[in-house]
């Protein structure tokens, strides 16, 4: 009877070819959208060289080490300038159509005119800074050895690091990873839409299907595991899919650690599931609503665990430190990116039993919830 | 009438799950646009970053060094142990280690190789500022002691105070109004673009989809009303519910940042998100034509409002995307939204009268016109479909 329903069901899930094709092409047209979109992030120099205006009056041509200096940023291999010489008015039009970052006044300080902040305009400053500063260091050796000079500007072209790298951990972390795992854990919380449906295929008031089953002579609880089983056999498959396209097609390192991906994929799977049947069974509300709340929870959830904001990981970890060990979507991230940032798998196990832990509370309620229901006959 | 009774009946049923979203997205925007986690990125004012220090020193130079560093970073105790050093790495707690071993300020006055040790943290950009700021610091001590040998260590790193304190004078065009003021309302405007949208999707979608149920489609169709004005009459309702949406998320949005509320550019920025409104509802009610179930509903919100998002600079700064992708997102209006808040937030607005040339500005009128443009087309191809579906059913 098990395989009967089981095969049954299969067939009606993949009927509904729309709830499939979504749950399946969403995260893979995401993941291909980060690819995209992140290749141009990670890319060495991709905001370089940034635009700016200078304007040539009396003082900008009074001061030659201005000009060498910028030259020689913006004629290099690597230039961090795409410089404009051009009078004031016309600096003036640049930056008012965006045309450059902004506009560098010569002088006692200099002066740099931005339309706004941005990442391009904070380039600029951080030069600007540090040439004023080495300015003034050069004033120094002047006045009081002037025969160091030419050492001096040797000294700062061969740029000395008094740094080490000290890395910590299996990997070096990687913030990118943090929107693929997020997507991860959003995708394998799809299930729930798959654990509403069950839900409301074995309870009779809520579908016809579901009248149907219960008149037939099978115990509850084996035609649901059975009916169940089908989902997650269906949603754990597009998940598969979907993590050999992240690791083979886009190349997104999980560190050799592709089978534990796989059992914290499949936990997920299960947990969501779960948690769909817990709403569809526990809430006596619209099935909009329930819709709604396994929505609010799958977006919500991938939100707070940083799929659109990657600094969200911290905001919740420093300011609501609870919400990371209650949300099971940011709790599947993490076991992910646990296994590639951590160098033993402690943290990866403490996040598996976390999620079995809900699994097993959710399994239970919704059993609870479900036995020993009876329906009047009207 | 009968029509929009009918839609308000429909709207009634769904006001549970409608509010629902709502409250997740008015939620979700809010914290957003608040959390300043990478602003240091984006901004002049430059948050400081959070670093475990581990200094086995306390010389002068050890001292300064750290007085330097104290402008960007914010050093923590914590406690030297990996595991718990890992784990806060990991929740972002802090965003790097800095150690100093015992030793390196003899080493580093004798000439020698003496390092300072940096771990990275999730975002390594963010330690790039302190990396280079303690470069420089050591950097010009080295060559003072090389080329003034004469001089004590105190007069050396009193020197290099002097030029450390030296900064370039930085002009903002809005500097009048506190610029940061608006980046947070701009955040807040940007990422509406996800929020409204989605929310327009779910809400449309989930209406129409029991609009366009077999037996209330041929109820509908048997009315003596034609085709095109009833659509059109479905698509002010729904209209009607995405302005709704509108108005709690724009008032929202005057939660973080009060002082928005006598300003000039809260006028445009409603101007904007009005227009975004438009085309979001134009394009939920494209797609809520051409959805068969709701089971296929949040997936497509996640495709069509977060895809677009993703590749428009809703939650990756435009700047930061190649020119390919900015180039492929122009043909989307969700670009164009961005990208008129952007220059709204840059905009120098002293009173209400800078508002009429800013307007008849082509940079702020074209992305404006775009999206409107956007707005009618996917309205007319939602018009030509329901049409067609009508056609096919009857």
């Amino acid at each position: 009877m098990f395989s009967h329903i089981f095969s049954y069901r299969l067939k009606t899930i993949l009927r509904d070819r729309e709830m499939v094709f979504w749950a399946m092409v969403f995260p893979l047209l995401m993941a291909t959208l980060f690819k995209i979109a992140f290749a141009n992030i990670t890319a060495a120099g991709t905001i370089l060289p940034v635009p700016m205006a200078v304007i040539t009056d009396a003082a900008y041509h009074n001061d030659q080490a201005l000009q060498e200096t910028l030259l020689r940023v913006s004629r290099s291999d690597q230039p961090l300038l795409e410089l404009h010489p051009v009078s004031r008015e016309e600096a003036e039009a640049l930056l008012f159509d965006d045309e450059v970052a902004g506009y560098l006044e010569a002088g006692r300080p200099l002066r740099l005119h931005v339309a706004s902040s941005g990442i391009k305009q904070s380039i600029l400053r951080t030069f600007l800074d540090q040439y004023s500063q080495y300015q003034s260091t050069a004033e120094t050796i002047m006045r009081r050895n002037p025969e160091g000079l030419d050492e001096f500007i040797s000294q700062l072209e061969r740029q000395i690091s008094y740094t080490t790298p000290r890395p910590l951990g299996r990997n070096q972390p990687d913030q990118v990873l943090v929107f693929y795992f997020a997507l991860l854990a959003m995708a394998c919380f799809y299930g729930c839409y798959y654990g509403l449906l069950e839900a409301k295929e074995i309870q009779a008031n809520l579908s016809y299907r579901a009248a149907r089953v219960n008149m037939s002579p099978v115990h509850k609880l084996k035609a649901f595991l059975a009916s169940s089983a089908a989902s997650l056999t269906i949603h754990f498959s597009a998940q598969v899919f979907l993590l050999m396209y992240l690791r083979f097609i886009l190349k997104v390192d999980f560190a050799d650690q592709f089978l534990f991906v796989l059992v914290a994929c499949f936990t997920g799977c299960v947990l969501s599931l779960a948690l769909g049947a817990l709403i569809g069974s526990g809430l006596k509300v619209s099935e909009n609503l329930k819709d709604g709340i396994a929505t609010a929870i799958g977006l919500g959830g991938s939100f707070l665990a940083g799929l659109m904001y990657p600094g969200m990981k911290q905001i919740v970890s420093v300011h609501f430190p609870v919400v990371k060990w209650i949300n099971p979507v940011g709790i599947l991230a993490d076991s992910y990116y646990a296994l590639f940032f951590y160098e033993g798998s402690s943290r990866y196990l403490l996040n598996l039993t976390l999620l079995l832990a809900f699994t097993l509370i959710f399994i239970t309620a919704v059993y609870l919830l479900i036995r020993k229901r009876h329906y009047d006959s009207i | 009438m009968t029509v929009y009774k009918l839609f308000l009946r429909i709207t009634r049923n769904n006001i549970p799950s409608l509010l629902l979203f709502l409250g997740v997205f008015v939620g979700v925007s809010l914290l957003m646009s608040t959390s300043s986690a990478d602003r240091d990125q984006m901004d002049f004012s430059q948050t400081k970053i959070d670093i475990a220090l581990f200094s086995q020193e306390s010389t002068p130079l050890v001292e300064g060094l750290l007085g330097e560093l104290g402008k960007t970073a914010r050093f923590q105790e914590r406690e030297d142990k990996e595991e718990q050093l890992l784990d806060a790495l990991f929740f972002e707690e802090i965003h790097g280690i800095l150690r100093i071993p015992a030793g390196f300020t003899e080493a580093f006055l004798a000439g020698q190789t003496a390092d300072i040790y940096i771990t990275d943290g999730i975002n390594q950009g963010r330690n790039t500022y302190l990396e280079m700021a303690l470069n420089r610091y050591l950097g010009l001590v080295a060559v003072y002691r090389n080329l003034l040998p004469g001089e004590d260590l105190h007069t050396i790193l009193a020197l290099v105070e002097n030029d450390l304190a030296r900064q370039t004078e930085v002009k903002i065009a809005t500097e009048e109004e506190n610029p940061s003021d608006f980046l947070q309302s701009r955040y807040y405007f940007n990422f509406l673009a996800y929020s409204l949208f989605a929310i327009l999707i779910l809400g449309i979608g989930a209406s129409l989809l029991v609009m366009n149920e077999r037996k209330i489609r041929w109820r509908t169709a048997c009315a003596p009303v034609r085709q095109r004005r009833l659509s059109l009459k479905i698509f002010g309702m729904n209209f009607s519910y995405a302005l709704f949406c509108w108005a709690v998320l724009s008032l929202a949005s005057l939660l973080p940042n009060r002082e928005l509320a006598g300003s000039p550019h809260l006028i445009l920025f409603l101007v904007n998100s009005f227009i975004l409104s438009f085309w979001a509802a134009s394009i939920s009610f494209l797609i809520a034509h051409l959805v068969k179930s709701r089971n296929g509903l949040s997936a497509i919100v996640n495709v069509i409002a977060m895809g677009t998002s993703f590749l428009a600079g809703v939650f990756v700064p435009q700047e930061l995307l190649g020119p390919g992708i900015l180039k492929a997102a122009s043909f989307t209006p969700t670009y164009w939204y961005v990208l008129a808040n952007d220059r709204i937030s840059r905009s120098a607005l002293g009173s209400l009268k800078d508002l009429g040339p800013l307007l008849t500005n082509e940079r702020l009128y074209l992305p404006l016109v775009l999206q409107l443009g956007f707005g009618f087309a996917f309205l007319a191809l939602a018009l030509a479909v329901g049409k067609r579906k009508q056609l096919a059913q009857s």
